[in-house]
């Protein structure tokens, strides 16, 4: 265990913890962004930072998703220089991606009402790496990439690409994009994955084997049985999210808890 | 405008410094990392910033919002107030920006950049506000002009973007890590393997913890490129290029040493008929026939000068400047232009008594190497007990490959401490767990030799006096201690020096006392056309400085034949220029906590290894490449000069 204080109160640790998983242990809070705990860190949204100060550090300004933990740490979350610096963020923020909900919100808590800076150009996209990671690290399609610019050999990220052939229309992306730049628009049995407003892949839908509403891409059954054992892939069924919650409680149960068939 | 010239820079102000000068061109003022330099006092100081700022966003990577968004932001707020339009309030902004995206930027670009700016706002507010009541003076104009650089990309002689290819390594992007490296650099495999670092003695991370294992990454990048697509992968990239027949003027280069190849390759790539004249009858140079396999394998130089040829490059084996040709016949066969990079192949003697004997077993290191890397194996003196004379990496070579040719003992002879010695402090210790024997404080007086066979060398032991030119401690000998070390073979290995025999007859070339070829800013010898770079210019050096002279040459000669100028590279301007602004500064304290260290490279094992030429270094996987990568911290740096478009107003 490792002792360590934040904003005064002293805290215990394990080893390779991290100052933002401490904290939130503790109930604490710290805003981000490009985080998630299934993900891991990234350390692009930086609106995580913390000061540090302990053996080596001298009012260090650091992110706190991917600063360790160590004995003699110590942490202060809410300084004025911090909050001073993370609303200066959150209305870069609102001045690069104006239009989204969840930063006013983010924005909101924090006090900021408006930003001081004027929008140039609309930006759908923080270029947060979430889309890009879970697609690679949790899906395993890797269709998704950070591109850099054609005319700036500098850039490494000027925006997300989509990989067409790679994409099995799973809208994870969709579901985890902080600020709705990836969505997902099923429309009966068809799926378009839509990234910065324009279509990126479309797929078409298979449907339930028990209730017959369409659910999910062949792409993405392909992708999650690949991956299975022979043994598992026997208890693989075809079914919405619905209907498999009912369908297994009947397997462990015997009895099929709705009666969902066809008329939903 | 500013009241009077000022200097600040990394947090030291500077009294009366002198105006800095870029080339010949006086230079108005200088911004970046460090600080500000101002020496043209009616340079608009609002400009300035607009300028750099524009600067620094455009060398932003574009993946942390405070350094992305915010250098946006900050450049449009001086190009604001510069037109006038600026509010008391918009120099509040600009702190706080500043503030923010010095303190949480992911890299240097985002957090070295902006302190400038607090600087000046706390110093020269006035200068600001003016600017902000009544706009922008109207003065002489000036041109601006950025330069970025990293303290790793400073120490590297070729400049390599190393926080670059290391990025891209991270980011799991290995062909693009390994594309970078090759716009600069056409020997990512060797140098990888035996480059000397300086950028590792230069990197930031050192100060954290540990420095960055630089050229292992490039070695895994080189690696991982041959084992995907092995030989054919530059094809593709050249092959329209192949099919045109250069129009190009032809050139000749002597010597397929990394100086001359690298040369040749970037000659090429421009689609210059490029004809290489070595006289041995391998490519390589010191790599192939200098470097032992076991720290670099001939498949890799091998492959290495094909993808070279590849690009339409003739090697001619078996012909040698001088012997075969001349200068002069080589311009009546219609070369517009000659590169020698020919080396110091010429073994330093060590000017003892029995040297001149013609011993059995008496043998110059660079010849020693030479036969065995040549396969010559009859050419090498045989024994059971070797000493070799020496503490640089030739010495270490050769004592390290005495067990993998047979002998049984090893023992290494050098007149100061284990600390003076020059060599690589890996390979010192490499050497000692395969077995080699140390005589430190120890020199040669007299070969010792019976039926004209070596039976030993007599030694002397030393003490260390004052230091001396070099700030080495210098070694006096220890009067009376002299003792003999029994030796089959003495190997002497003191250093090379140039072939005097062929410098000294090229009629118009110019030759130092030393035997270096005597060259200008552009690497031009004083004949005209005629280019010379690597050992056979700086005596003895390391190979990336070779290839780094190569590079350069390319560049000198391509202004040359389309230009007809001989006025200094830009790459060589910005170079001293850079190198009087103190890139690294190794009294910095970086906010970090230590991590880990570096990720470890295994190696066979010093029992096994000797017995053979195999690798020792195994180099990363995949895993390890990109946790080493992780630990950059991207120290970036941009700097800009200011000079004013008209010189006359200087
Ligand atoms: C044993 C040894 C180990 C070394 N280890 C390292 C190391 O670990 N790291 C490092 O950075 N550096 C090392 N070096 C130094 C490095 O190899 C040299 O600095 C580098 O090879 C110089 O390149 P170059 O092109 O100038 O000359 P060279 O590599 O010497 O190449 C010159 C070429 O010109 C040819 N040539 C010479 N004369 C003529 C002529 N008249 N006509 C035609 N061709 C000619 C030669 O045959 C040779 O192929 C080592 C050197 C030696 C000898
Ligand atoms: S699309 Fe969404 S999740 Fe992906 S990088 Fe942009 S903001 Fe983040
Ligand atoms: S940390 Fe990275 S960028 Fe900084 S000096 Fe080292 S290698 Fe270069
Ligand atoms: S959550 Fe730490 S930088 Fe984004």
């Amino acid at each position: 265990m490792i002792t360590l204080s934040i904003n005064g109160t002293p805290i215990q640790a394990s080893e390779g913890m991290t100052v933002l998983e401490a904290a939130r242990q503790e109930g604490i809070e710290i805003p981000t962004l490009c985080y998630l705990k299934a993900l891991g860190p990234f350390g692009v949204c930086r609106l995580c930072i913390v000061e540090a100060n302990g053996p080596g550090l001298i009012h260090a300004i650091l992110p706190s998703c991917n600063l360790k933990v160590f004995e003699g740490l110590v942490i202060t979350t809410d300084s004025a220089v911090i909050h001073e610096i993370r609303r200066t963020m959150i209305e870069l923020l609102l001045a690069s991606t104006p239009l989204s909900e969840s930063l006013r919100w983010l924005a909101i808590k924090f006090g900021v009402e408006a930003s001081r800076f004027t929008p140039d150009k609309k930006d759908p996209c923080i270029l947060c790496g979430l889309c890009v990671r879970v697609c690679r690290d949790r899906i395993g399609a890797s269709a998704l990439s950070f591109a850099g610019s054609d005319s700036n050999r500098h850039v490494v990220a000027e925006e997300i690409r989509i990989d067409k052939e790679a994409c099995i229309g799973c809208g994870t992306c969709a579901n985890i994009c902080p600020v709705q730049a990836i969505k997902l628009e099923d429309m009966e049995s068809d799926r378009k994955i839509v990234l910065y407003g324009k279509v990126a892949s479309r797929f078409e839908l298979v449907k339930c084997d028990i209730c017959g509403n369409p659910h999910t891409t062949q792409e993405f059954i392909d992708s999650v049985v690949s991956r299975l054992n022979e043994e598992q892939k026997k208890g693989v069924r075809n079914l919405c999210p619905e209907c498999a919650r009912h369908y297994y409680a009947e397997a462990m149960t015997g009895h099929f808890t709705a009666d969902v068939r066809g008329n939903r | 405008m500013m009241e009077k010239a000022f200097s600040c820079w990394n947090n030291k102000e500077i009294e009366s410094a002198l105006p800095l000068k870029y080339g010949d061109l006086g230079v108005a003022a200088v911004i970046g990392w460090g600080g500000i330099q101002v020496f043209d006092t009616r340079l608009d100081i609002v400009e300035l910033c607009y300028q750099y700022a524009q600067a620094v966003q455009n060398n932003s990577c574009g993946q942390c919002i405070p350094c992305r968004t915010g250098m946006r932001v900050l450049s449009d707020l001086f190009a604001k107030i510069r037109d006038g339009r600026g509010e008391e309030r918009d120099l509040d902004y600009i702190k706080s920006l500043s503030i923010a995206i010095s303190k949480a930027s992911m890299c240097e670009i985002g957090q070295s950049s902006p302190r400038v700016f607090l600087y000046l706002l706390e110093n020269f507010r006035d200068a600001f506000e003016a600017t902000v009541k009544g706009g922008g003076g109207s003065g002489p104009e000036y041109s601006f002009h950025s330069l970025l650089t990293a303290p790793c990309m400073q120490a590297c002689p070729i400049h390599l973007d190393i926080p670059k290819y290391i990025e891209e390594i991270k980011a799991g992007r290995f062909r693009e890590s390994l594309d970078c490296i090759k716009s600069r650099l056409p020997l990512p495999g060797i140098v990888g393997r035996v480059c000397v670092r300086p950028c590792e003695s230069n990197c930031r991370r050192g100060l954290v913890d540990e420095s960055l294992q630089i050229r292992h990454l490039k070695r895994f990048v080189a690696d991982y490129a041959l084992k995907c697509t092995p030989n054919t992968r530059l094809a593709a990239d050249h092959a329209a290029q192949l099919a045109s027949p250069s129009s190009l003027p032809r050139v000749a280069i002597i010597g397929a040493g990394p100086s001359g190849l690298t040369c040749a390759s970037f000659l090429a790539k421009k689609s210059y008929e490029v004809t290489i004249f070595e006289m041995l009858p391998e490519s390589g140079g010191m790599a192939a026939v200098g470097i032992p396999d076991y720290r670099l394998p001939r498949d890799i130089v091998r492959e290495e000068v094909a993808e070279i040829e590849q690009l339409g490059v003739k090697i001619l084996h078996g012909k040698a400047l001088g012997p075969h040709f001349t200068l002069e016949d080589l311009e009546r066969a219609g070369y517009k232009a000659v590169f020698i990079g020919m080396g110091c192949h010429c073994h330093k003697s060590l000017d003892i008594e029995g040297e001149d004997r013609g011993y059995y077993g008496y043998v110059p290191g660079v010849y020693f190497l030479r036969n065995i890397n040549l396969g010559l194996m009859d050419e090498v003196p045989k024994g059971k007990k070797m000493v070799v004379v020496g503490g640089g990496n030739v010495a270490i070579d050769c004592v390290r490959t005495a067990f993998r040719v047979g002998f049984d003992e090893s023992h290494i002879v050098y007149r100061r401490s284990r600390r003076e010695m020059p060599a690589d402090s890996v390979e010192i210790d490499d050497a000692e767990a395969e077995g080699v024997k140390y005589h430190f404080l120890t020199a040669p007086k007299r070969i010792i030799g019976e039926n004209s066979k070596v039976t030993g060398l007599e030694c002397v032991r030393m003490e260390l006096g004052e230091p001396d030119a070099s700030g080495r401690r210098r070694p006096v000998e220890v009067p009376g201690s002299e003792f003999v070390i029994e030796a089959d073979v003495i190997v002497a290995a003191i250093g090379q020096e140039g072939d005097f025999n062929c410098m000294c007859n090229l009629p118009g070339v110019e030759v130092t006392k030393k035997g270096a070829i005597i060259v200008d800013e552009n690497l031009m010898t004083t004949r005209n056309g005629v280019f010379a770079g690597g050992d056979c210019v700086t005596g003895p050096d390391v190979l990336i400085k070779a290839c780094a002279h190569g590079r350069l040459v390319s560049m000198a000669i391509d202004e040359f034949l389309t230009k007809g100028k001989t006025e200094t590279l830009g790459e060589v301007l910005d170079e001293k220029f850079l190198a009087g602004l103190k890139v690294y500064d190794p009294a910095e304290s970086i906010a970090l906590p230590a991590g880990p260290g570096r990720v470890a490279v295994t190696h066979e094992h010093p029992s096994e290894r000797i017995n053979d030429f195999r690798e020792v270094d195994k180099g990363y996987t995949a895993d390890e490449a990109v946790s080493e990568a992780s630990r950059c911290l991207r120290c970036y740096r941009v700097v800009m000069y200011a000079c004013p478009d008209d010189p006359s107003n200087a």
